[in-house]
């Protein structure tokens, strides 16, 4: 963390890390990204016929409901499979920034605590600076990828994806091996076996296909670790 | 004693206490957590949680929901914005006592 001196700021990244802290989340993203991949793929090579029709929707469905719906997703799934082994704390990030405690002291600090508070805006700022920097990251990748006709931009895009999410999140929480090398795996396996008969959007399906078959690696090893550090027992709560 | 000092004098004892200090530091982070969570991250027993719990709901600052999740019993506590307004009153207070005194900076306007 890069403000040591802030015990809120600490308790609030704690918390976000401790969202995923049993790989669910990561779970339900790699199921939205097989879903994405699944419907781009099955729609651009598949006849329209009700039947495909009817999985298309389902699929998209499927990828909707999750972008939508994330959270509560998550948080009915930690309710039948994690908890309550150890316990339960919303995301603070879900909520508007405009309610965190942090930004109220910051803005009725003044003089030396002003320093204070703007150290704690400089972190928010800093944080959604990451999160765009990644994002425009996975962009341009993602549209190399569908653009650009030389093999060698899926291995790139995997580095840069990789390097984008290292750079964007390793502040806020620890990030898996897993993610960091198998986004380049990826790129590279698709430029060595299958960059010369892939092209266009299709890059980008498999891309997803594998990025989702890695956030389900990576969700799954996450959760059996958690599992087997916390044994289920049912403690009642005061 | 001096306005200096004073300020310490009106420190909010709700809050000043250790233990309840901490589970306000917790809640002041998160939107809403449950029980176990804060006796995690505390490193209370559950008896103490429950006792501090209850003096900081009494005294207005933590909201304390009994309710079920799945078959689980799930208490969540949040703080309410008195506790909200009184946290931050709180670290005004302290920041004052440590940084702003000499110069009345930290003085609350």
């Amino acid at each position: 963390m890069s403000q040591p001196q802030s015990i809120i700021l600490d308790a609030e990244r704690r918390a976000w890390a401790y969202w995923f802290a049993d790989g669910l989340p990561t779970l339900t993203a790699g199921v939205g990204s097989l879903s994405i991949a699944f419907f781009l793929l099955y729609s651009r090579h598949r006849a329209a016929t009700p039947l495909s029709v009817g999985v298309l929707l389902a699929a998209l469905g499927l990828y909707g409901t999750i972008l939508l719906r994330h959270r509560q997703i998550v948080e009915w799934l930690k309710s039948k499979i994690t908890y309550p082994r150890t316990g339960y704390a919303s995301p603070p990030y879900f909520t508007d920034d405009t309610t965190l405690p942090v930004d109220f002291i910051a803005l009725s600090l003044q003089g030396a605590d002003a320093k204070w508070a703007k150290d704690i805006d400089r972190v928010q700022k800093d944080r959604k600076r990451r999160m765009i920097f990644t994002v425009a990251m996975v962009l341009v990748a993602t549209l190399g990828m569908m653009f650009i006709a030389n093999r060698w931009i899926c291995g790139a895009a995997g580095v840069a994806i990789s390097a984008a999410l290292w750079l964007g999140v390793r502040k806020d929480e620890r990030l898996s091996w897993i993610v960091l090398a198998g986004f380049p795996f990826i790129g590279f396996y698709m430029t060595v076996f299958m960059a010369n008969h892939v092209v266009g959007p299709d890059r980008v399906a498999y891309f997803l296909a594998g990025s989702g078959m890695l956030f389900l690696l990576d969700g799954a090893v996450a959760l059996i670790r958690y599992l087997r550090r916390n044994p289920g027992t049912a403690r009642s709560q005061a | 004693m001096t306005p200096d000092l004073q300020a310490l004098a009106t420190l909010d004892r709700v809050i000043h206490e250790p233990a309840r200090l901490m589970i306000m530091t917790v809640l002041s982070a998160v939107p809403e957590a449950d029980f176990l969570y804060l006796q995690r991250e505390c490193g209370l027993t559950q008896g103490n949680l429950s006792s501090h719990l209850a003096k900081l709901e009494q005294a207005g600052y933590v909201l304390i929901q009994k309710t079920f999740k799945g078959k689980y019993p799930l208490t969540i506590c949040s703080l309410t914005r008195k506790g909200r307004d009184a946290f931050e009153e709180y670290v005004q207070k302290m920041r004052f006592v440590a940084n702003g005194g000499a110069n009345g900076n930290g003085q609350k306007g």
